[in-house]
């Protein structure tokens, strides 16, 4: 059950994704997303959808992997696309007591689901490909210049890589209580909603108890080896262009003209769809 | 009861690249009364084999049987026998949760749905035989020390009366006399109330000093399942797995090398002595000497 949740999980290989450099991977991202958004069509969505396959096809990521993403917000998706199915106005197809359906809405819907499918797999390959340290330091490099705004960029890469490094230890610890409540003869899987409610105490209370337990400790680690932020701080191994790098911001860039240009002047009307 | 263990295997996490083959062919029974000493090399998979005993894994391949009963079988109830056969899992400190320690020991007993005072009385019971007395009670469990702490997550499962009383690794970062109370306790339970006793621990003078019975593992495959006294001298072999002999069995080794007629089968210390005692009363032992040097080996 805890087990299910891959975002910011990492997926060990070596493809030419892995071996991008993250401020890429984090750029390309930006970018297909931004893509999603600014150019919503049936034909830009077929073309992204397309360079998606063939990106999850180089990361050599297992397909299931990257699957399971979608199952987390598989709710939110459903209830975007009722949403939007039944709250769209305009040509009305389809009527039952108050409810409507409109063309409109259908169109909506897809979109909205096509999109958000999108999003999840294209963050999930990323993050399965690149290790929480590779992504923070990516972020912090990519995002220095933001220090001259007086953002505190080194200190909010260190919490997310502490906090990304912390998911699966809390995981782990996580799953081992329950274990050891389940030995005392905890029930965490039946009952009603308060019941439930209830039998999480057990697990909470030492789950809190431990991370601000090991919280405490590696602040105290950190300061005995001498961290005091990001001020004059080198780094051991800097981020460094290689010439796949450049060939990859050079097909980021030829992607973003490309799906501009479909959305702009490719027409593709399903026949199922007004 | 009786657990019985038939050609088990299990695999963390298959089918992805986390895969990891944890116990392989695992046969084995445990009697009624036993007291038995689980050890193996970091990793070797002890822990895993213990959880298969109240059944929070389940084999990925053979069977567990309790009582003739296969627990992976439909309608099997697991939570009678998680009553039966009380797990104290590697610094159980860690699941402690209630306001004051008395609550706490009660949860186990509470949860197998005695009264009021019968879960009471367990609880009490249970904190008096792992050495906390009345005034820990009332005290919250998070500012007792990590040895007390320890005792009363001993105590929660105590309470629950098991059957069958599985450690996994119970004395680990005690100091030495907390460690001795809690397998003098062990003994006791053991002895007086005939629980079948499992204990997983690093300590070969631990396991040689109160186990009947040792069981080894490495990599996931048992190795010996023997007497102390029988897998203990075999030194040289417990070696090449990562582990070693007890202290004594080393000295009766070097002993017997320097030319001394005695068993090295002892493996606990009051026995040794004995065995020592014994040739050194044979006549004509040169001895002097030979103790001395032995002793600068070690
Ligand atoms: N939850 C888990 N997921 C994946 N692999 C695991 C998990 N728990 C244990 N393992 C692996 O299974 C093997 C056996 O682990 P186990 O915890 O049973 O060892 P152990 O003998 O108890 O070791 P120790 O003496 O350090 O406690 C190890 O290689 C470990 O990495
Ligand atoms: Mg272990």
């Amino acid at each position: 059950m805890l087990k299910e949740i891959t975002l910011g999980q990492y997926y060990p290989g070596n493809s030419i994704l892995h071996r991008l450099d993250p401020r890429v991977k984090l750029v390309g991202t930006l970018v297909f997303i931004i893509s999603l958004f600014a150019f919503g069509s049936t034909s830009a969505y077929i073309a992204a959808g397309l360079v998606l396959a063939v990106v999850i096809t180089l990361s050599a990521v297992p397909l299931k992997f990257i699957l399971r993403g979608l199952k987390m917000i598989f709710f939110l998706m459903l209830i975007t696309a009722l949403c939007n199915l039944f709250l769209t106005p305009g040509d009305v197809i389809f009527k039952v007591w108050k409810l409507q359906i409109t063309a409109q809405g259908v169109r909506m819907a897809i979109h909205m689901a096509v999109r958000l499918t999108y999003l999840i797999l294209g963050s999930s390959i990323m993050t399965l490909t690149t290790t929480p340290n590779q992504l923070t330091d990516g972020m912090e490099t990519g995002l220095g210049w933001m220090r001259v705004l007086h953002v505190p960029v080194h200190e909010i890469a260190m919490m997310m890589s502490i906090a990304l490094r912390f998911i699966p230890i809390l995981m782990d610890e996580a799953n081992r209580i329950m274990n050891a409540q389940t030995a005392r003869g905890a029930d965490f899987t039946s009952g009603g909603l308060i019941r439930r409610a209830r039998a999480l105490i057990p697990l909470l209370v030492p789950l809190f108890v431990s991370a601000f337990r090991r919280a405490n400790d590696l602040a105290l680690a950190m300061e005995s080896r001498g961290y005091h932020g990001g001020e004059g701080r080198t780094r051991m191994n800097p981020l460094v262009y290689q010439r796949r790098d450049h060939i990859a911001y050079g097909i980021i860039a030829l992607y973003l003209v490309m799906i501009f240009l479909i959305w702009k002047y490719v027409e593709i009307s399903l026949p199922f769809l007004p | 009861m009786e657990i019985k263990i038939e050609h088990l295997s299990y695999t963390y996490n298959p089918g992805t690249p986390f895969e990891k083959k944890a116990l392989d062919d695992i046969s084995l029974t445990i009697g009624k009364g036993e007291f038995i000493g689980l050890v193996g090399h970091t990793g070797s998979g002890k822990s895993t084999l213990v959880q298969h005993l109240n059944g929070l894994l389940m084999p990925t391949q053979g069977s567990v049987l309790v009582d003739g009963e296969d627990i992976a079988g439909e309608g099997y109830s697991l939570r009678q026998l998680r009553f039966r056969v009380g797990v104290v899992f590697q610094y159980p400190e860690y699941q402690l949760f209630e306001s004051d320690v008395l609550k706490d020991v009660s949860f186990g007993p509470k949860n197998q749905g005695l009264s009021d005072e019968e879960v009471l009385a367990r609880a009490r019971e249970a904190m008096r035989s792992v050495g906390l007395d009345e005034s820990y009670e009332t005290r919250s469990p998070f500012e007792l020390s990590g040895g007390q702490k320890r005792r009363a997550a001993i105590a929660g499962i105590l309470a629950m009366n098991p059957q069958m009383l599985v450690l996994d690794e119970p004395t680990a970062g005690m100091d030495p006399k907390g460690r001795e109370e809690v397998l003098d306790l062990l003994r006791q339970i053991n002895r007086e109330r005939n629980i079948t006793i499992v204990l997983v621990s690093h300590s070969m003078e631990d396991v040689a000093n109160y186990a009947d019975r040792v069981i080894v593992i490495v990599d996931g495959k048992i190795r010996w399942d023997d007497s102390p006294s029988v897998v203990f001298t075999r030194i040289e072999e417990l070696e090449q797995t990562g582990l070693r002999a007890p202290q004594v069995s080393y000295l009766l080794k070097d002993l017997q090398d320097k030319g001394w007629d005695l068993d090295r089968s002892a493996v606990s210390i009051d026995a040794a002595a004995q065995e020592i005692l014994k040739a050194l009363s044979v006549p004509g032992q040169q001895t002097g000497g030979a103790v001395e040097e032995s002793g600068k080996d070690r």
